[in-house]
Parts: C-alpha cells; structure tokens; sequence
C-alpha cells in the first residue's frame, strides 16, 4: 500500500480518484514569462525592484469625486493629526489587500494590495499582484515604495488585519515595513456611528446602507482565495480581474467612506440624520474626553430619537453624561421619565436614581420605591425567563432594597414613630 | 507540632506492624534508607552575582547532578537530567539560563510545561531567584490565561518565556513573526517532565519541537537543550527522540533523601475460588483513617474520578465524627474541579491547614503542595516513574515518611504487589514515541508549511516529506513553486490539531437539580460512552448525580443530584479487521505480524454496582454512535503445533485468557497504560486462517506501541506466563486470565500451555522472579531510631 492510500484511508477519504499516483509533473514556472504575460492579460506593467519583478495595474478609473486629498475634523476628532512633519506628511494613503485567507497568522498572504492616494495630478489607484509566491520580495518591496510617502495610511480594519498581516510578510522576507505617520482605521468611527443602527458593520454593510451603493456583479469575499489558487494552479491570470474590480472597489468604498466621515464629524448638522449617529458621536467625543461636543451630541440624539427604544438608550447615555458633567438637573429629569416607562430597556436608571435620592437628595423613602418597583419588574422578568438586565441583578437589587429598609426602620425607631407601610408612589 | 507529626507518624507504622491482619497483606516492607547528600562547590565561571542571590536563598553549594549538568551544559551539550523529585531539578537549568543572561541581556530562554499548573509554580520560583538578582530579566508565563495587552509586551521583551506545548504550537509557531526577538536570540530550551511527552502527546510534541527548529533556522539561532524526566528505563533515548539530537544524560542524583517506608499492601482474597480480594478502595480507605485519625498529613492518590469520589466518601463516612471539621480539613483533587478551587487545595496543603487530599493523578506532577507525610497509592498508577511522583508527595526533604500502594485484583496490581523486585530494581519501563506516525506528521507538515515554506531537500525529522507535500499541493493545500511548497489554504491548521487526545473535544457536566442550571465538570469525548451515559451515576465532591440526557450533539450532559447505593460501569465491545500486513515473522507453526488495521468499538452496555459489597444490582442499553479507527496492531496467529496441547473447544477461552493477559502486562515493559491497547481475539481469524490474538493501539493511525509488542514479543509472552502462573487462584481469576465463571476451570491452565508452547518458539527472554513470601521485617519494626 502506498503512503498516499495510507493517507487516504486515515483520512477516510477512500474514494478520492483522480488524486492517487504520482503527483502530475509540472514545468519549473518562469517567473519572468509568467509576470509578463499577468501583465499584459491584466493590462498592466512588469516593475522590475532589486529583488525581482512584480506586476502593477495603474488605474484611471477613480471615483466621479476623486478621493477626499484631506480629512482633517476626521483626524482631529481622532487624535490622529500629523502636523508638524515635513511637507509631504499629510498624504492620504488608502490601502486594501486582497488575501489568501482571513485566518492571520505567517501562512495568510496578500496576493493583490491595492493603494489609492490624492495626489496634485487627480487621484489614482495602483494594484500589485503576486503573480507567484516565489516572487514576494519584489511584491512587497514595490508595496511599500508606494507606501513610503503616506502620511496618513487609510484602511478599513487595517489596524487588526491588513498591517499586521503586511508586517508577517516582510519578516519573512527579510525587509522591513517602515510604519506609517498616522494610521486612520475607518472602522472604529464607522463602527461608533453606524454599529448601532446596522449591527454588522462590515465594508458591504456600510456601503449599501449608509452610501447607498449596491455592488453588482463583485465576487464574494470567501471566494477570493480559491480564486488565487486557482490561478496558480492553471496559470490564467484572467481568474484574477474579478479579485482585481472587487479591490478596486473596496478601495473606493474606503474613499467614500472616509469622505462621508470627514462630513459627519465636520458639519454633524447636515450629515448626521439619525438619533443613533448622534449617540455614536456623542461617545466618540466622549472616549476622547470632550465632553461639551459629547454633551451636546447626546442632547441632539435625545431630540431627534424616532422610537421609543431609541430614546431610551440615548436618554440614557445623556443623563450618565449629564451627571458626569454636573449636570444633575438634567440627569434626574432623564432618570424621572426613564423610570416612569412601564417596561424600560434597562434598570441602570432606577438603580442611578435611587443613589442620586438616598445620598445627595436625602430621600431614602423615595429611593425605596423606585428600588422596589425595579426589582419588582426585575422579578417579573427572571420569572418569564428573561435576563432582568446586563447592569443591574436580582440580588443586587433585593440587597439595596433591603439595605435601604433597614436604614428607614432604624431612622424611624431613632424619631420615635412606627414605620408605616411603603408609599405607592 | 513537627515532633508530634513525627510520632503520629510512628503510631501508624507501629500499628500497622502489630495488626496482624494488616501484616498479613503486606507482600513487602521496604525501608528505603536516609541518603548523605553529593555536593560539589559552584563552578569558577559563576556570576559572583548569582553566586550571591543562590547563597542567599540558602544554597551553599550544588548536588553532584547538578553540577554535573550545569557543566555539560556550560560545554555547549543537550542535557537530559533524571532524578526523583524534590532533588532540586529546576536549579540545572534555571542556573545556566541566569548566568547567561547576566553575561549576555539580549539571551532569551523558553520553557516548556506540560500543564498550566506546574508552569506557574516554576515561574514563581524563578520569579524568586529574579527578584533577589535585582537585574533587568524578565520571567514570564504565555498560556491561555495571559491577558492581551501583556501578551505584546512578553513578545518583545520577555527573556524567559514560560509556556506549554500547546500554546507553542497554536499560538507562538503560527505568529513567529511577532517574535522576531525570542527566535532570533533563543539560547536555551528548557523541557521538563519529559517522560509525559511518550504516545500520542509525545509524537505531537516531537513534531512541535522539529517545526521550533525550522522557525530557529529561519532566524539564525540554535538552542541548547535542557530535559528533566523523571525515572525511566529510556530517558536518554526519549530525550533524543523527541529532540532528535545527541544528548547527555545526568542520572545519579546527589540529593539527599530521607528515610522511607514503603510498602505493598495487597488486599486478603474474599473469595479463594474466584481469587477475588477485598476492594483496594475499602483497604486503601481503611490505611488513610488510621493515618489522617493520627493527624498524619496524607495524600490518597484513586486512579479515576470515580475512585476519589468513592473514597472521599467513605472517608467522610468514617471520619466525620472523629475530625472537627472534615468537610474543610479532608479535600476532593481531580480534573473536573475549577481552577479556583483547585489552587485553594493547593494552597490548603501547603499551609498545613489541609489534613488530607484524596485525588487523581492530577496532583503527581510538580505542583507544589508541599511535604506531607504519608501517601496512600489505591491502585498501582500504571507505571513506575509515576509510582515514585506520587510516592514522593510523601517527605520531600527531611523526616521519615510513608508511601503504601495498595494493589487492586487487576492483573498488573496483582503483578506488581507480588513482584516487588520488578519495581524496586531497575527502571524496566520504555517510554515511546513514533513522531513519524502518518496522521501526526501529516497534521503537523501543514502546520509547518503555513509557518515557512519547505524547500526541495528540506528533512523534517528523520525524512524528507517531498512525497506528503506533493500529496497537499494536489490536494489545494500548498502550492509548489519552483524549490519551494508554500502554503495556499484559507485555513489555520493548528486549529485542527490538538496535541493531547482531544481536549477541545471535552463534554461539559451540567448540574440541573436547581432552576439555575450549573456546570460542575468536564469528561474527554473519549470517556464519555462509559461515564455521562444516559442513567450513569456521575460522582462529583462526594456527591452522585444521575445523567439524564446526554446530547452528544452539543457535548452536554444533564445531571441530577440523586441518592442511590451503587455506582455504574459500563462494557465496550469491540471488533478489528486487518487491512495491510508490513511485516510478518514465522511463530513455531504459527506466526506473528503487524501492520494496519480498522477496529469498531461501541459501548452497549452498564451495569449498577452496590457500593460495599459491589455485586451487580441491575443494567441497561446504551445508545451511542458506534467509533471506528484505523490504527496499527500485532497479530500472533497460533499454528497447529502450539494449539495441539488443547482440543478444539477449548482455543477459543486460551485466546481470551492469553488477550487479557498480554493487554496486562505490556505496561510493564512500555510506558503506557493497558487503554491505550486493545485485544481482539478470533477462533480463526478470516485474516490468518488461524487462532489468533490481535493488540491494536487505541489512537489513530498507532503511535508505535502494538510495533513495539511485536518486537519485545518474547518478553511479554514471558511477563504473561508469569503473570497466570504466579496468580494462586484456581482455575483462572479476573486478576489472571479472567473469571473462572467465564474461562471454565481449565481456562488457566489452558493458557500456560499455550503460552509455554510460543515461549518454546518465541526464544529465551529475561525472567522477573516472582516474590512469593512477604517480605515484611520479623520482629521488631527496624528502623525506630530513624523514626524518633
């Protein structure tokens, strides 16, 4: 028995035919011929670098509005500024890489890195491609000549994936990947302001709901690799346009994207539509530590909430800030009319307004019927199966409630009266 | 309160010597005498630094295996270290990793644990010598547990790194890209407890190690080795299997030891007839009160979770009344407890506030509970090596101690209790890997492929996998490039591959006696046929619980707490079909043969076993999917001439007796334990035409152990033979060959003469003599001085 139907019967694949004998012998590739012939196939160039050819697409086709040259409340809103460098340090740099899998790790490879960029000429994206893994060095070393002169690199969870990913790729070829000035991940704002309203804020998702684009015609993101691999296999760089569009495409949406940002942090007046996105701003700010904008972003959000779920949240978020800030008037209004919901999201409110009633109000008679009312309804909700809430626990409650039982009796024992029943407020 | 423990001590070695009932049973007494310690002074090219930090923890000079080692290392040689525990192993690696650090900051160390628990422990020691150097060496842990942020920070600055194999393989092998700087100066690799990594684990790791050498290359670097390993036949071989490089062994160890007791308790036979003794369980129950009702610090070691559970319980049983607090002063120890509780018992024992643990063998590996002064062994632990680790919980450093291995009926204990010279002599155990084993290199070749591409003439381990690679790159997994196979697949092989059995495979126990559901446990898919069936008897801290639903699905068991007089055991049914023959060697008329083979195992039945007097109570079905392995085996087909002593009725229960006999004594010349072989017998087997005894290995694809009998054949024949015939039963027991009820009176019988009929054939083999009379001291107890 040979090793390979050992193999096989191991692996209890005993019927896979075809796959048995000697493996097909192939002709050693020739690295010159085959970047040659992606190049013309593709209708790109062959980039000779020190350490060997690669393939380059240079490609006029941008965008109608070109890509944003500069998104500076963007950048400022993230702390990500690169002022005083030398002249070419505020140069947008949009990356995305098309990959052999998502999986990370030294044996995920890009294959096709795509980096657009505004310049004084009008915008242009150009892609490389690996047209064999024998031929990385040269793929990466071009890469990054084109990356050199960022200032800012733009991605869309880059941060996590792309650059880690790049990174991995030149140690094992013994470069180096300078970093660059600034690295803008779209992501994170994207996630802060649209992660609500959409739940899943993957690239796609944010496109078709939030730039109203419908790719058409784009090649799923799981088929990609077995793309590459297929073109490795059989050598028709054709196999790799549609990888090619999708790239393309990916790195105008990251454009849009970015532009979009860049108006909603510049003029959230105009661009935000919905409660939600003010909520999101409002953390933003928040995370950052600018309070007012955050204060005024949550009132925005509390103003413009369409559902009655919506206004929770976002009342919630700005009575939290509103007592963080001070703001205590504001905070108990919030917290008086969060509480009067019959069926409230969340029992933070009762939990924030009873401490707020029985330390700084001095009215542990009140705090004791809002503390009843929410374990009352937390009760109801852990009988109906329910989880009563992330912040707040049945124990917790009944622990409060008891505590603040024990301290009316004692005050009353003290003034020398009978405690009566609870109010029903 | 030292004095008082060393009497109390006295007491319990005094009355087991004047109970006759108890000398009775005991088939040896050794006093394993106290041992001057070997020292030699530091060596001249010490650190005056760490010479300083190592008087000032109270080291004044080195043991002669430790300087033996630390300067085989210092000459740039692997080292393996063999030596019991508490002999101050850890200094014969940390102390070269130190001095070069000192010499040379950039150095970087790696060590490898097999279990998280034990890597903590020898972290905080180092932590310790660290500490007092007051330099800049940063010692730290990477496991499961290692939070994020930290994780970035031991990449890029930590000098000793602490991990497990596994973490190694998922986590660092997969990213050395993010380690640019531990790979490019890795001066030592430190493994301990080697002798863990032999069988399926050991193969694992082997392939692990081969892919940290590649990763090494790639960046220039080539570490030194330094191995630890407790007492086997094998440690050098082991050790240059696993590392496939010339190593030196460091055996002597100049340690000293105190003095000890150890003993062999073999239970009074109940039943001549049957030759069934009393339970090891109630015997070794009955050892562990008389020592904890002395206040004597104890550790009683079960060989399952059942058998902690059902000792703990009749612990409390007897003893609750007797010990103030025993629920918090006698402690549960074994896998399925939660980490927290565990590190509470570990502390509990340390401190002196635990008086007793009973536990699994969870507790045998270095995890630093501290001295106690008796250990109960109920059930021979398998193996030597792990005799002596759980032995030596007993007395540590100094005062005498007490060590008892209470022998069940099971063959090997039956062996073991009535051949103490095979224990107390040399090691004879082999430890064994096959690193080469197809599915294991295969699952690990990808693993490499994925951290560097394989070059045309590359070797991994002993041979060039050009063929395998061509079979992933037709397969879409790699992809050949001119010299080189690079790595293709939208995948993380590492995920796929588990070093252990299955681990990741675990079934959770979910306790569902409250309205809030609980996890109280976790059972490895493969015990879980036998242990979290439907109607099963779960035991968890003393306590029993019913399984109600078993969702193989979703790996869940269901429980509930019941109240009931017996527990549950359940049969596995098996059957083998042989597929390819690699070898095949004549066997008198017979002959014997190994190669591959499919077996079927299905677990159909349980019985209900009453406690105390373990008589079967009732039974029932079990319904679970039927598991099927394609693995290696051994074949011996029994020609004419070895079966003529025998008429054709009665091949058929000589076949079962001798099966049984040879899975029992394999583990006496292979580290294993008697699961991972199966035996399948057949009158005449549609294979060989002939009567014949298959052994198969129980993991996938074999890890070299039924190779393994096939070439020691002779002396597990011998083993067998001795085995039977050293048994004093009648006609057969299930200590022997197997229950007379089932074997038929002649059944014993039968099977010494088969079995002289192969050794005839089978050629000479070396004879252990069988121990026949106890060799308890006469008269007084001998070594009173040493006592007081």
């Amino acid at each position: 028995m040979s090793l390979r139907q050992r193999l096989e019967r191991l692996a209890g694949n005993r019927g896979a035919a075809g796959l048995t004998g000697a493996p097909v012998p192939r002709p050693a590739p020739a690295l010159e011929a085959l970047c040659r012939e992606a190049a013309e196939t593709l209708g790109g160039a062959v980039y000779e670098t020190p350490h060997g050819p690669t393939v380059v697409l240079a490609s006029g086709e941008v965008p109608p509005g070109g890509l944003p040259g500069a998104v500076p409340a963007l950048l400022a809103a993230l702390d990500l500024s690169t002022s005083a460098d030398d002249g070419e340090a505020g140069d947008l740099v949009y990356l995305d890489v098309e990959t052999t899998g998502l999986a990370g790790g030294t044996g995920t490879r890009a294959f096709v890195a795509g980096v657009g960029r505004a310049g004084p000429a009008g915008a242009s994206l150009r892609q490389f491609v690996l047209v064999d893994p024998a031929v990385e060095a040269g793929f990466l070393w071009a890469v990054r000549e084109e990356l050199r002169t960022a200032g800012t690199l733009v991605t869309f969870n880059g941060r996590t994936f792309d650059w880690p990913l790049l990174e991995a790729r030149f140690v094992l070829s013994r470069l180096t990947l300078p970093r660059p000035g600034a690295h803008l991940d779209l992501l994170h704002p994207a996630r802060r302001l649209w992660g609500f309203r959409l739940g899943s804020c993957s690239l796609g998702a944010l496109e078709a709901q939030v730039l109203g684009q419908v790719r058409e015609d784009d090649v799923p993101a799981a088929v990609i690799p077995l793309l590459y691999l297929d073109f490795l296999r059989h050598r028709d760089p054709g196999a790799l346009r549609p990888v090619l569009e999708h790239n393309r495409r990916d790195v105008t949406a990251l454009a849009a994207l970015a532009y979009r940002l860049e108006r909603c942090l510049a003029a959230p007046h105009l661009a935000l539509e919905h409660a939600t996105e003010w909520l999101g701003l409002g953390r933003l700010h928040w995370s950052r530590g600018r309070r007012a904008e955050a204060l005024h972003c949550f009132e925005r959000a509390v103003a413009a909430a369409g559902t009655r779920r919506e206004w929770e949240v976002c009342a919630r978020a700005a009575a939290r800030a509103a007592r963080r800030t001070g703001h205590l008037d504001r905070a108990r209004e919030l917290w008086w009319r969060l509480v009067a919901d019959p069926d409230p999201g969340s029992l933070e409110p009762h939990v924030e307004l009873a401490k707020d009633l029985e330390h700084r109000q001095k009215q542990p008679e009140r705090a004791r019927d809002v503390v009843a009312r929410a374990l009352a309804l937390a009760r109801r909700r852990e009988a109906a199966g329910v989880a009563p809430g992330r912040e707040v626990s049945v124990a917790a409650l009944d622990h409060r409630l008891r505590r603040l039982q024990r301290k009316l009796a004692r005050r009353a024992l003290r003034a020398g009266c009978r405690l009566t029943g609870p109010d029903t407020a | 309160m030292a004095t008082g423990a060393a009497s109390g001590l006295r007491q319990v070695l005094e009355g087991f010597f004047q109970a006759p009932e108890i000398r009775e049973c005991v088939t040896a007494w050794r006093v394993l005498p106290p041992r001057p310690a070997l020292t030699e002074p530091f060596p001249a090219w010490l650190d005056p630094r760490l010479e300083a930090v190592l008087r000032r923890a109270g080291i004044e000079v080195l043991y002669s295996h430790q300087a033996r080692a630390v300067e085989a290392v210092r000459r740039g040689k692997n080292v393996v270290v063999v030596t019991p525990t508490a002999s101050g192993k850890t200094l014969c690696y940390n102390l070269p990793v130190l001095q070069t650090l000192l010499e040379r900051p950039q150095a970087r160390a790696l060590y490898l644990f097999p279990t998280k628990a034990l890597s903590q422990d020898q972290v905080a020691e180092l932590h310790r010598l660290v500490e007092l150097l007051e330099a800049d060496i940063k010692t730290c842990t990477y496991d499961g547990d290692t939070p994020g942020p930290a994780r970035k920070a031991i990449r890029q600055a930590g000098h000793v790194v602490v991990t497990n194999p596994d973490m190694l393989h998922r986590a660092v092998l997969p990213h050395h890209t993010k380690w640019v700087k531990l790979f490019e100066n890795l001066q030592y690799l430190v493994i301990d407890e080697v002798h863990q990594y032999r069988g399926v684990f050991g193969s694992h790791v082997a392939n692990v190690l081969r892919r940290l050498r590649r990763v090494c290359r790639f960046y220039g670097s080539d570490p030194r080795v330094i191995l630890c390993s407790a007492t086997i036949a094998n440690p050098r071989e082991l050790a240059e299997q696993l590392i496939e490089a010339p190593v030196e062994c460091v055996s002597e160890s100049g340690a000293p030891a105190a003095e000890k007791h150890f003993i062999f308790y073999n239970p009074p036979v109940i039943n001549r007839q049957l030759q069934i003794r009393r339970s090891s369980l109630l015997e070794g129950t009955r050892l562990a009160r008389a020592c904890l009702r002395q206040g004597v610090q104890t550790i009683v070691f079960g060989r399952s979770r059942v058998a902690v559970e059902v000792i703990l319980s009749y612990l409390r049983e007897a003893l609750q009344p007797l010990i103030p607090g025993f629920d918090q002063r006698v402690r549960g120890y074994r896998g399925g407890y939660l980490p927290s509780e565990r590190r509470a018992i570990e502390r509990g024992l340390r401190q002196g506030q635990l008086l007793g643990v009973v536990s699994t063998n969870a507790l045998e590996l270095g995890i630093d509970v501290g001295q106690l002064e008796a250990c109960i062994m109920v059930g021979y632990p398998g193996n030597v090596a792990s005799t002596w680790q759980q032995a030596g919980r007993a007395g540590r450093r100094a005062g005498s101690s007490l060590a008892v291995l209470v022998a069940d009926s099971s063959p090997l204990d039956q062996y073991i209790a009535t051949h103490p010279d095979y224990f107390f002599g040399t090691p004879p155990e082999h430890a064994w890997i096959n690193p080469d084993n197809l599915l294991i290199l295969m699952a690990h070749l990808k693993c490499a492929a994925f951290e560097l591409p394989f070059v045309t003439g590359e070797a991994f381990g002993r041979r060039e996998p050009a063929e395998l690679l061509d079979y992933l790159a037709d397969h879409g997994v790699l992809h050949r490039s001119g010299d080189r196979w690079h790595w293709m697949a939208d995948a993380y092989p590492a995920e796929g591959v588990s070093l252990r059995s299955a681990p990741d495979e675990n079934f959770v126990v979910v306790d569902t006696t409250r309205p809030k559901p609980e996890v109280i446990g976790e059972v490895d898919r493969f015990s879980a046929p036998m242990l979290i069936h439907e109607e099963a008897i779960y035991l968890h801290e003393g306590r029993q619980y019913q399984v109600e639903r078993l969702d193989w699905e979703a790996k869940k068991a269901l429980v509930k707490q019941v109240s009931v007089d017996y527990y549950t055991d359940a049969d596995l049914a098996v059957s083998l079909r042989v597929l390819d023959e690699f070898q095949r060697a004549p066997l008198g008329s017979g002959f014997r043969g190994h190669g591959e083979a499919a077996v079927t195992a299905k677990t159909t039945l349980f019985k209900k076993i009453k406690f105390h007097t373990h008589e079967n109570v009732g039974s029932g079905p079990i319904h679970l999917p039927q598991q099927e392995l394609h693995t290696a085996a051994t074949w011996f087909a029994l020609g004419p001439a070895e079966t003529a002593c025998l008429d054709p009725d009665a091949v058929q229960t000589a076949l079962v007796g001798i099966g049984q006999a040879l899975v029992n004594v394999v583990p006496l010349h292979c580290l294993c334990d008697r699961r991972d072989l199966l035996a399948v017998t057949e009158t005449r087997s549609p294979f060989t035409g002939l009567p014949t005894i298959y052994l198969a290995d129980r993991y996938p694809g074999g890890v070299g152990l039924a190779e393994k009998v096939f070439s020691l054949h002779a002396r597990v024949f011998r083993a067998a033979r001795e085995l039977i015939a050293g048994c004093r039963c009648t006609g057969g027991c299930p200590s022997c060959v197997g229950p007379a009820a089932l074997m038929g009176p002649e059944g014993k019988g039968r099977a010494v003469a088969v079995l002289d009929a192969l050794l005839a054939v089978a050629g000479a083999a070396p004879a252990v003599t069988p121990t026949r009379a106890a060799t308890a001291p006469a008269g007084q107890l001998p070594p009173a001085e040493g006592l007081l």
